[in-house]
């Protein structure tokens, strides 16, 4: 301690001496005392007066007494005045702010001041007993003792949360003590004890879990309850945050949730009454927040980007919210007159979130009415919304996503929506459909937003859905009263040859991109409007800089791509093959693919590729739409690959697979040499053998010593030497036979991961290498096992002959000649040896 | 779902000894060969049906590496039940049983019932502790054993349903408090907390349906 007041001293300025009753002095006399004093209400005094002084002389209270404070935590335990003194010092030493009487007489900046805050915390903590000393004394029921351990608590972690959240950690009852703070009753512990919590789970999963499972989600509320749900006042926006703070990114926490029957409570928190006739005031502030943190929180158990639980989870959430009565609540706020414009659009995201993909509530959401004279749908209303500039622009962009959502995996959602475009629908005819609103949004060219909406929107009818690209080929748009209906194709072509801005040039080029990607009729109809292909070839081929130009561009190039991947090769002026050399011969196919791959790597790209859901600052932002960018991804390496006309790159793992099939093969050639050799060998072992045999056919003494001393030596070498060879041979077919089931298994792995990695974007080239090698290898074997074939028939040739020269060998002996006994059993181990090589390789 | 009780579990042991597997299998039916190391501690929920009664089973499964032990301790206290599980395979996770018991009496309240499981059955060749011995370990300690394979789901559902069972009888013998949630086990929504009368046996409590 001393070392570190000296420290202070030299950081700070040491204190001018010359003061008579100093401060510091002051300070060091009652620290002495509330230490060494034997009288409770000795130390008591002193308490009392360095807890008055701590607000003036903090860092010569800090630096001087904290280790005696401390230590009277601990031994004056029971008497709850002198904790209560002690511990509000200890909250003024601590204190992230400075304090106001210590400003006053402050010699150094106050920014200095503040920092010492953190470093006495830093100190404080560095000793975990220090943390569970105050979590013992949080147990007290006396108001002057637990609040202030709950203040000193927040002074700590607001200090050094990470600090502290471990010391806790270690701590098995800790959380839980926290927790009880939120059952006590008065409300002010309660309340701090509830800011205290939010502090502390921030950033921190394991504490978020610990707190879940000591029954937050419960207890939470219940207060939630006991404010007034979403009249409520701050202290439910601080369980709001809390429950934010224990539900993002907590994949477990979020189960618990829902299994909890939690999302059944939030029920009532959207029974909001529905005020008679006009609110002017609208809603009060505090309720605005409050209902737009609910609305974060089931979204995060249900939006797209949650970020695990897979989204099996999110449809039995999804599903959870419809039945419980929360998605029509949810909708009839939707529909309710007075909603503040950002509740509103908050909602309409959420309404989005619980749609998206889940078909039921899909289908209520289409049924949904507006109550007014006639009825009419709530999605017509809404999307009225969505092509009207007057309308906020969040909300705009809210209405776009919901729409989405609703589309998304919903095929007769999308053939409904397409239905009302199409000529036969003239039940239609008396009210206004979605069809006709998107189409209007689309003419709307004053409106660049509209036109971007709609197109996306229109887009979005088309995703994975053949029948309505064939579908919308055939709607006609009525643009003037006198003259001819256009085609929709047409007329957005025309729309985006007119079009000024980057925006509206973006949304319609990819409606267009997702109406003609595999839809070679769309294509045939594309290629068949007038200047079609040499607008876009002059998009891609211009030199324009403007900011967001590169991106037109290169839809522009990838739309082209497009027309050669799905062309139907009918047209001789427009097919594959002409497209790519008027691209080559107009473009350059360099510059081509360069301008087909600048979309991919835009920020923008990146953040729509991410997640369907968006949030955009102001209205010339929105540029990509995420469907759009999935498209691209699944379909950029294909043009790249018809454009430039050669196969997709190998990639290194089946280049190494190349060159190891290769060494295999290299070794089996030099297999192939040896058994040749040894092959050779046979056959000369063969015919050394003979003359024994024509010997034994003649017998005569002379030969037969000749045989014993010579031939047979020679031939029982041999042999040897071939015993060793099989072996050898055995042993090598050994290995490259386990070699070969290896490299089998790497070919089914790679071909697994790639047939993965490769759905999307071209599986057919690479699984075509991959099935070329499988058989190549399927070859190699066959091969190595006509080889062993071979070996066999050597091993038996050998054994046949070998039982020869023991027969012969037995009737030299017969005749009187002596014989090795050992070429007797030559037979034997050879067959033995033949046996073993066998069941090697079997 | 309405439920009559809901109890807490959590499911304690060394690494590797399949605890995240056995819950698997429990709430999912299903085996997962690959060890996934559980970081801190993850969560599973399923119902049962004991003496008639639904019962709720919120799990909490933790990590069983020696750096997330602080952590586990902070769930001792307010479970009802746990399922200290060894691996049969290695003898080590068997000799860390005591360490693990001491920890679980040392941080929960003392009625909490504890279940050893021996896993991993479905291994007899590799086996290193002999079914004898985890009994024998069970009788000296005062704990419910079985032995269970998380892979062919031998035993699995009856390890989590008969720790279910030791609780329950518990509470008709008056043993829990069922109205102290700290001690992982709370009334389903249809009961107030007062009309329940542990000890009583009331075996006729309504079936109430019909709430999500």
């Amino acid at each position: 301690m001393e070392l570190f007041k000296s420290g202070l001293r030299s950081v700070l300025g040491a204190p001018t001496v010359e003061n008579p009753p100093s401060g510091a002095e002051t300070v060091e006399k009652l620290i002495n005392r509330a230490r060494s004093s034997t009288l409770l209400d000795d130390r008591r005094d002193a308490c009392r007066a360095l807890k008055a002084l701590s607000r003036k002389f903090r860092m010569e209270v800090g630096a001087q007494g904290l280790d005696v404070l401390v230590g009277l935590l601990n031994t004056d335990r029971s008497d709850s005045e002198i904790l209560g003194y002690v511990l509000d010092a200890l909250c003024n030493v601590t204190s992230k702010e400075s304090l106001e009487e210590e400003r006053e007489i402050a010699e150094v900046p106050i920014g200095q001041l503040e920092e010492l805050g953190e470093r006495f915390t830093e100190i404080y903590l560095k000793n975990p007993d220090n943390v569970r000393v105050i979590l013992d004394i949080l147990d007290e029921y006396d108001f002057h003792v637990r609040w202030p351990a709950v203040k000193l608590l927040t002074n700590l972690i607001l200090n050094r949360p990470k600090d502290l959240q471990e010391c806790i950690l270690v701590n098995p009852m800790g959380v839980s003590k926290f927790m009880d703070l939120l059952c006590d009753s008065r409300e002010v512990i309660r309340n701090d004890g509830l800011l205290l919590l939010g502090q502390l789970t921030k950033g921190n999963a394991n504490i978020q879990k610990i707190v879940a499972f000591e029954n937050a989600f419960e207890k939470l509320f219940n207060v939630v309850a006991e404010e007034g749900y979403s009249d409520g006042g701050i202290v439910v926006e601080d369980c709001l945050h809390l429950f934010l703070n224990l539900l993002r990114n907590n994949p477990s926490n979020q189960t618990f949730f829902k299994e909890g029957s939690y999302i059944q409570k939030i029920c009532p928190f959207f029974d909001i009454a529905i005020p008679d006739g006009d609110m002017p005031l609208g809603w009060p502030s505090q309720k605005v927040v409050n209902v737009q943190l609910m609305l974060q929180v089931l979204q995060s158990l249900i939006s797209p980007s949650r970020s695990s639980g897979g989204s099996g989870e999110v449809l039995f959430c999804q599903q959870l919210m419809r039945k419980c009565g929360l998605l029509e609540k949810m909708c009839k706020l939707l529909m309710t007159s007075g909603v503040p414009a950002d509740v509103l659009t908050e909602i309409i995201h959420t309404v989005g979130d619980m749609i998206r993909a889940c078909e039921a509530s899909q289908e209520y959401f289409a049924e949904l009415l507006v109550p007014s004279n006639p009825p009419q749908k709530a999605l017509v209303i809404l999307m009225m919304s969505m092509v009207n500039n007057k309308q906020p622009f969040g909300l705009r962009c809210a209405v776009l996503y919901v729409f989405q959502c609703y589309l998304y995996r919903n095929d007769s959602g999308k053939a409904q929506i397409v239905q009302t475009l199409l000529p036969s629908s003239t039940a239609q005819l008396t009210s206004v459909s979605v069809g006709q609103l998107l189409c209007s949004g689309l003419l709307s060219t004053q409106d660049d937003f509209s036109v971007w909406c709609a197109a996306v929107a229109l887009s979005h009818t088309l995703v994975n859905s053949p029948q309505q690209k064939e579908n919308l080929l055939k709607v006609h748009l009525a643009i003037s009263r006198v003259g001819n209906p256009v085609l929709l194709l047409q007329q957005s072509f025309l729309i985006l040859q007119q079009a000024t801005k980057p925006q509206s040039k973006l949304g319609i080029l990819m409606f267009l991109s997702q109406w003609l990607a595999s839809c070679s009729s769309a294509v045939t109809a594309f290629l068949g409007l007038q200047s079609a292909i040499p607008f876009l070839i002059s998009q891609v081929g211009s030199n324009e800089s403007e900011e967001n130009e590169d991106l037109v561009q290169s839809a522009c190039a990838f739309l082209l791509g497009l027309c050669i991947i799905f062309n139907s090769n009918n047209d001789p002026s427009s097919n594959k093959e002409s497209l790519k050399m008027l691209i080559a011969k107009r473009i350059g196919t360099e510059k081509f693919l360069d301008c087909v791959g600048t979309i991919g790597r835009h920020e923008i790209y990146a953040k729509a590729l991410k997640s369907p859901q968006v949030r955009y600052n102001c209205v010339s932002e929105p540029l990509l739409d995420h469907e759009f960018a999935r498209l691209h991804k699944s379909f950029e390496g294909m043009v790249v690959s018809e454009v430039s006309g050669e196969a997709l790159k190998i990639d290194q793992s089946e280049r190494d697979l190349n060159g190891m099939v290769q060494q295999l093969q290299a070794s089996m050639a030099s297999l192939q040499l040896e058994n040749d050799r040894m092959k050779r060998d046979l056959e000369e072992a063969r015919k050394n053998a003979l003359p024994m045999l024509n010997g034994t056919l003649f017998p005569t003494p002379v030969r037969a010593s000749v045989i014993e001393s010579d031939d047979s030596g020679n031939l029982k070498s041999e042999i040897d030497a071939l015993k060793v060879d099989v072996a050898l041979k055995a042993d090598m077919i050994h290995q490259l036979q386990r070699t070969l089931g290896e490299r089998d298994a790497t070919i089914e792995v790679l071909q697994a991961q790639k047939a993965q990695e490769t759905e999307s974007d071209n599986p057919h080239n690479v699984l075509k290498i991959l099935d070329a090698e499988r058989s190549r290898l399927l070859k190699a074997t066959s091969e190595l096992a006509a080889l062993r074939m071979d070996q066999e028939n050597m091993m038996d040739l050998l054994t046949d002959y070998e039982t020869k020269i023991s027969a012969y060998a037995r009737r030299l002996k017969d005749l009187g000649q002596s014989v090795d006994e050992e070429d007797l059993d030559v037979n034997e181990i050879e067959q033995n040896l033949a046996e073993e090589a066998n069941g090697g390789y079997c | 779902m309405s439920y009559a009780y809901l109890f807490k579990y959590i499911i304690i042991g060394d690494t590797g000894v399949g605890k995240s597997c056995l819950l698997l299998q429990f709430t999912d039916k299903r085996f997962q060969p690959v060890h996934d190391l559980t970081i801190g501690v993850e969560f599973g929920a399923r119902m049962i049906t004991i003496d008639g009664k639904q019962i709720k089973l919120q799990i909490w499964d933790t990590a069983g590496q020696e750096a997330f032990r602080s952590i586990t301790r902070s769930y001792y206290r307010g479970a009802a039940g746990a399922l200290l599980v060894y691996d049969i395979t290695r003898r080590d996770t068997f000799d860390h049983l005591t360490s693990w018991l001491e920890d679980a009496r040392q941080h929960s309240n003392s009625n909490m019932v504890i279940m050893l499981i021996g896993n991993k059955s479905d291994l007899e060749s590799r086996r290193e502790v002999k079914k004898e011995e985890g009994e024998a370990f069970a009788r000296e300690h005062g704990l419910v054993f079985m032995e269970t394979s998380a892979k062919t789901a031998a035993n699995v559902e009856e390890a989590f349903i008969n720790t279910a069972k030791e609780i329950y009888e518990k509470i008709q013998e008056g043993v829990f408090d069922v109205n102290n949630e700290a001690n992982g086990i709370k009334l389903g929504p249809q009961h107030g907390p007062a009309n329940v009368h542990p000890g009583s046996g009331n075996a006729s409590m309504s079936q109430s349906g019909g709430c999500c």
